[in-house]
């Protein structure tokens, strides 16, 4: 039995190139100024060609959030998220679940997806704080689990990283120390991001055929040159996806980056638009939408 | 497993019929929607074993989590590197270059066959690297010429052009026509001397030691001039020869315990060019270097609130220099300006070793967040470092010159008739072990006192103990202790001897405090004002070597009684033994020595800060940071800046008679001694401000750019020898630092290839795509000037004599360049045995400013989804622009001015070019 629904399970997945030859895509997108963006008038072109939005959600309609956790550092800092993201998601609508997972060591969850605002505070204010961060280890995965999720169930999912990760923390070497203290003509380090950026493009290549967003709120603004590089790569990722990342100057912020953060992803429209069969390679999306102005959306797919 | 598969299937078909073109969505519930979203996340979590209870299960059915990695080489050779500007000026090309960096960094999960899959919990990390470089280094000096090696002087001028007199030391008899209530000049000399006849130093004359060490010297192979000066270039290689080695293992216990250990190794050999090649070579001699590296870090976690981190550290290195063959180490000779023969610490070796042991507990109570910890540091060092083995012989101008009067005479021809100004010989019997612990507890509370407003206070209390010798085999003058052979206080004590402990030193405890606000004031948390105070203080500085083991080692000093009439030695007739065994334990063991002195007042150098800074961003990508700074330290550490054993300067009045050492000995508060040797005298005061703006710019589409300005200022009254150790009050002046500097750092990947704005597929896209630019680029103003007087007829009073403004005279001149960067006429020599009057640094003249612009470019090749190969080329200088020298600084007499001050000679820099290339996997 267990094989044969295997198997059926296998044929459905095979079905999967026909799905991909019409490819759906998910398009995360807002409207300015608090308009209403609704399907009549919305219209879309994947790579200049016409193409027809299957379905729209808004804000009004279900969303999941996957709230993976990657905090090891301060607690202050620490503090201030939990309480953040307690005061965040109380006050969210009842049409958004909210599962919990943490990233040092791999992903694990800590809460299946929940309306139950009780339930998130508990696991929000009881998770440890230890590991090393893991959100360049995990980024991947957790935008794979919610495009996973979204194929099952075309609700509207996003996933929101709270991390304080420092790119020295690794348990990867990303800072590639001095190995022979005694060369001192080493140029090789002299700008030392060249191992986060190579890392932050290979993610990005990745994240581009993604199809949920990719929210980010970073704890601390860093400006030494690793720390700069892995936060603008932390920008860049989130970007790829749709989503967007914000860094904190001060522990003052940090509650009100979250706030504007859980505002965004539950203020998003999911846009599902039929890529022309065919369609392959880089796919650059425009919408369209006169009785709702502007808007701002992802535009580039891969 | 089943059900959730038969769940997954429907959703599934659902979405894939509903991508189907031309068919309309069958409008879903929400809530229907989310159900089967949460069913979902639930089966696809389960599967990718992120559910605790089937994680291991699930975790045996994936494959193993692959390693990831990098083998890269990095490139270097002549060809892709300008000539250096310094070289051009020399009529110089390049040198070889040839050097190779290799190696290869894996990570991933550990993997142990049949016992240990692949797992998340433990994750360990490679990484080795090697070099091999062959450098040629260029040298532009001034040596002897061909003329003068023979004694021949009568082509030797002064910076003036004229010819320099070389008197005969031996014709040297008194003036019977002296008149000792005139100061003495041409007219009024005290001692009448003849010079050599045509300037020429007869060739039976010439010392045969002296005669015979000139067979290591080079000679003249340039005329750069002015006047015979840079008249001698090389070009030799230099080695540089590393592997090294490092490993990190890193292990999560549990959700609540994370342990990392890791290992460094590494050996080299530093092969420095050498300025000629032959015994007497002045340069460093190689070196080989050995570097071992231990640690271990443990994290815990008590509940979600409060967090333990202990670790320990050890690291250790040890180098080896100088020549191995077995031949003795060559004498070092100095006979300034011209380069000199021989080396400082022929041969020499060190350990040094240290190990720190620090905890730290953090927890979070209500609004406060409170640390807590305490480190443990012990430092152990083993030096064997004889400074002169073979002997230094000093040789000046004074033997050969016309006593009295400035100008004449040359310390090569004293070094050619063998007459030694001072002269020192080390004996070092043994190694020194030096050992060192420092310890400090502290706590800090971050107070959060209403959303936006956090205080912070801090305390930490920091006990210092000063080195002691493994042995006690340490000494230092103890200025109130007793010397009975001299009748008066200032005495050599040892560690563990008569009341003295073992440290000498007494040990510091010391206790720092800090406050700091953080507070957004307006609506906009965004904003961020910051203040901070804090009072910070230092530990002991401790020197290694042999400094400070005076008796059981020995520094023999031989000086002249007089530099102008008599030798301190004959090159022909050696050095004498030593007149005392060692150990020499006598509190008179240091008499007549340049005596090492320890600070032992129990002043520790400490400083009071305040900053201010204000933070805004004025847009969502664009950050803007602006702040000031004051600090106030005192007790500061001082060396040249420190003295003593100063001769008042009222002693001036006493002109001429100060070259008689014995006179001039009797001056000083502490006769029994030359003068003193310090590491550390805490005696120094600094204040000053900064002000700083800073301009951050991220942008999604890989742009970082950071901007910075600083201005500050900071005046001292210790660093660099005063002339008036007796009134500090008026040595105050500007530090060293440059009082502009400007950076711009920037990363940017073009907007160009998949993934990116234009030119996304293609060639266009396959060429254009992946390139990825990171630069610096520098700017700071330069330095204020130290202007000296080239003539220093002070008796051996003031040792470093700044000069006099000129009263009327501008010191700036209207059009600034390298032929005239300040006005020189506006300052003259100070005339004989008096003081400069322009403070230790200039308050308004600055050097040339200094810029560099470094600019890395990196290519990637996508292979797959993992694997990728980059070209990196990095260029330091790319812009191969020239940095001026500093100006010529030293200011002449009216009678013979200096005819380059003021004046800048030649620039430096050049481009610098690797390539290199790196797989990643």
């Amino acid at each position: 039995m267990r094989n044969a629904l295997t198997c059926l399970m296998l044929a459905a997945l095979g079905a999967a190139p026909a799905l991909i030859e019409a490819r759906t895509l998910r398009v995360a997108a807002w409207t300015r100024a608090d308009r209403v963006l609704q399907a009549d008038g919305l219209t879309a072109r994947v790579n200049g060609e016409p193409a027809p939005v299957v379905r729209l959600q808004g804000p009004g309609e279900a969303l999941m959030v996957l709230l993976v956790l990657d905090l090891v550092g301060d607690l202050n800092k620490i503090e201030l998220a939990r309480e953040g993201l307690v005061s965040a998601f109380s006050k969210a609508p009842r049409n958004l679940h909210l599962g919990i997972l943490r990233a040092p060591g791999g992903l694990r969850v800590l809460l299946d997806p929940t309306d139950d605002h009780h339930a998130m505070a508990r696991a929000i204010r009881g998770f440890p704080v230890s590991g090393a961060p893991a959100l360049l280890e995990t980024i991947t995965g957790a935008s794979g689990l919610a495009d996973s999720i979204i194929s099952d169930s075309p609700a509207r999912v996003a996933v929101l990283y709270v991390t304080d990760s420092e790119i020295r923390n690794y348990r990867e070497d990303f800072s590639n120390p001095v190995v022979n203290e005694s060369d001192d003509r080493d140029l090789s380090r002299r700008f030392p991001e060249g191992l986060v950026r190579d890392r932050v493009a290979r993610l990005s290549a990745m994240l581009a055929a993604s199809q949920a967003p990719v929210f980010v709120v970073h704890l601390s603004y860093k400006t030494d040159r690793l720390d700069e590089a892995y936060q603008s790569g932390i920008l860049q990722l989130a970007s790829t996806t749709g989503g967007a990342a914000v860094f904190c100057r001060s522990d003052a912020e940090i509650p009100e980056a979250i706030r504007d953060m859980t505002g965004r992803i539950v203020s998003h429209y999911a846009v599902d638009i039929q890529a022309p069969s065919g369609s392959r390679g880089p796919l650059s999306v425009s919408l369209e939408a006169a009785a709702a102005g502007e808007l701002d959306y992802r535009s580039r797919y891969h | 497993m089943t059900f959730r598969y038969i769940l997954l299937l429907a959703p599934l078909l659902a979405w894939g019929q509903a991508a189907q073109p031309g068919d309309a969505p069958q409008p879903q519930p929400s809530a229907e929607l989310l159900r089967r979203a949460i069913e979902s996340f639930k089966v696809r979590t389960g599967d990718l074993g992120m559910r605790s209870g089937i994680v291991d299960k699930a975790a045996a059915k994936r494959p193993p989590t692959r390693w990831h990695g990098r083998i890269f080489w990095n490139l270097r050779n002549d060809v892709l590197d300008a000539v250096p500007h310094e070289v051009t000026q020399t009529g110089g090309n390049k040198g070889i270059l040839r050097r190779n960096q290799y190696g290869f960094s894996l990570s991933g999960p550990v993997i142990i066959p049949r016992l240990l899959r692949a797992s998340h919990r433990t994750f360990f990390t490679v990484t080795f690297e090697g070099v091999r470089e062959n450098q040629g280094r260029s040298f532009l000096e001034t040596i002897a010429t061909l003329a003068e090696r023979t004694g021949d002087f009568s082509q030797t001028v002064d910076t003036a052009g004229a010819l320099l007199p070389i008197f005969d030391p031996q014709s040297t008899r008194a003036n019977p026509e002296f008149d000792p209530s005139r100061r003495i000049s041409l007219l009024n000399l005290q001692y009448l001397r003849d010079t050599f006849p045509g300037n020429r130093i007869p060739s039976n004359r010439l010392d045969p030691v002296a005669s015979g060490e000139l067979a290591h010297y080079p000679r003249p192979n340039a005329a750069i001039g002015p006047y015979f000066r840079n008249n001698y270039t090389n070009y030799t290689p230099e080695r540089n020869e590393a592997d090294g080695l490092r490993a990190l293992l890193d292990h999560t216990v549990s959700d609540r315990q994370r342990v990392s250990v890791g290992i460094s190794i590494s050996n080299g050999f530093l092969g420095p060019a050498q300025v000629y090649d032959s015994a007497a070579s002045p340069s460093r001699p190689g070196r080989r270097e050995r570097a071992r590296g231990a640690s271990l870090r443990h994290t815990f976690t008590f509940s979600p609130n409060s967090v333990n981190s202990f670790q320990v550290e050890a690291e250790t290195e040890s180098s080896r220099a100088g020549d191995a063959s077995g031949a003795g180490p060559f004498p070092r000779y100095s006979f300034s300006p011209y380069l000199g023969m021989g080396r400082r610490e022929p041969a020499s070796r060190s350990s040094r070793t240290d190990v720190e042991i620090e905890n730290g507990f953090s927890l979070r109570r209500g609004a406060h967040r409170v640390r807590v910890g305490g480190a443990v540091e012990w430092d152990v060092n083993n030096d064997y470092e004889p400074e002169y083995p073979a002997g230094f012989f000093l040789f000046s101008r004074g033997l050969t010159s016309l006593p009295g009067i400035v100008n004449t005479g040359h310390s090569f021809a004293t070094f050619l008739l063998g007459m030694v100004d001072g002269a020192e010989k080390t004996f070092v019997g043994h190694p020194s072990y030096w050992r060192q612990l420092e310890w400090r507890v502290g706590a800090q509370d971050e107070w959060q006192v209403r959303p936006g407003l956090t205080v912070s206070f801090g305390a930490l209390l920091e006990a210092s103990l000063a080195r002691a010798e493994k042995y006690d085999r340490q000494s230092t003058v103890d200025l109130a202790a007793p010397n009975p052979a001299a009748g008066r206080p200032g005495a050599l004590v040892f560690a563990n001897r008569n009341g003295y402990g073992r440290r000498l030193q007494p040990a510091w405890y010391m206790f720092q405090q800090s406050v700091g606000l953080a507070w957004s004031p307006f609506a906009d948390s965004r904003t961020v004002l910051r203040l901070g105070m804090e009072r910070s203080m230092e530990g002991h500085d401790s020197q290694g070597g042999q400094w400070g083991t005076q008796g059981f080692n020995a520094i023999a000093t031989y000086f002249t009684q007089n530099p102008q009439l008599a030798p301190a030695a004959v090159l022909r007739h050696g050095l004498p033994p030593l007149s005392t065994p060692l150990p020499d334990l006598r509190p008179e063991a240091a008499n007549d020595t340049d005596a090492h002195l320890l600070d032992l007042s129990g002043r520790a150098p400490a400083s009071h800060s305040y900053t201010l800074s204000l933070e805004h961003p004025l847009s969502r990508t664009l950050v803007v940071r602006a702040g000031a700074g004051f600090t106030h330290g005192w007790n500061r550490g001082a060396d040249d800046g420190a003295n003593p054993n100063a001769i008042p300067l009222e002693a001036l009045q006493y002109r001429d008679m100060l070259y008689s050492e014995a006179f001039n000995r009797s001056l000083r508060p502490y006769p029994q001694y030359r003068r003193f040797s310090l590491n550390e005298f805490y005696v120094g005061s600094e204040r000053g401000g900064s002000f700083d703006l800073s301009v951050g710019k991220r942008t999604p589409q890989g742009l970082s750019l950071q901007f910075q300005y600083e201005f500050s200022r900071r005046m001292d009254n210790y660093d660099g020898e005063l002339q008036d150790y007796y009134h500090r009050e008026k040595e105050w002046a500007l530090s060293d630092i440059s009082p502009h500097r400007v950076s711009v750092q920037y990363m940017y990947e073009l907007p160009f290839g998949p993934g990116k704005s234009l030119w996304t597929t293609g060639w266009a896209g396959t060429i254009l795509g992946g390139w990825a630019i990171s630069g610096t680029s520098t700017y700071s103003s330069g330095e204020p000037l130290e202007l000296r007087a080239r003539f220093n007829n002070t008796g051996g009073v003031v040792r470093d004599l700044y000069v006099n403004a000129v009263d009327g005279v501008s010191a700036h001149v209207p059009q600034r360049g390298p032929e005239r960067w300040f006005n020189a006429n506006a300052f003259v020599n100070p005339p004989d045995f008096t003081i400069g009057n322009v403070s230790r640094r200039h308050p308004s003249l600055r050097g040339p400013s200094r810029q560099n612009h470094d600019l890395g470019l990196a290519k990637r090749f996508r292979l797959s989804a993992e694997r990728e190969v980059e070209f990196v080329g990095t260029a330091l200088n790319f812009l191969n622009h020239a940095n001026w020298n500093q100006p010529d600084v030293e200011i002449g007499s009216l009678a013979s001015p200096n005819t380059n001050a003021g004046r800048i000679i030649g620039s430096r820099g050049g481009r610098i070019m690797q390539l290199g290339l790196r797989f990643s996997f």
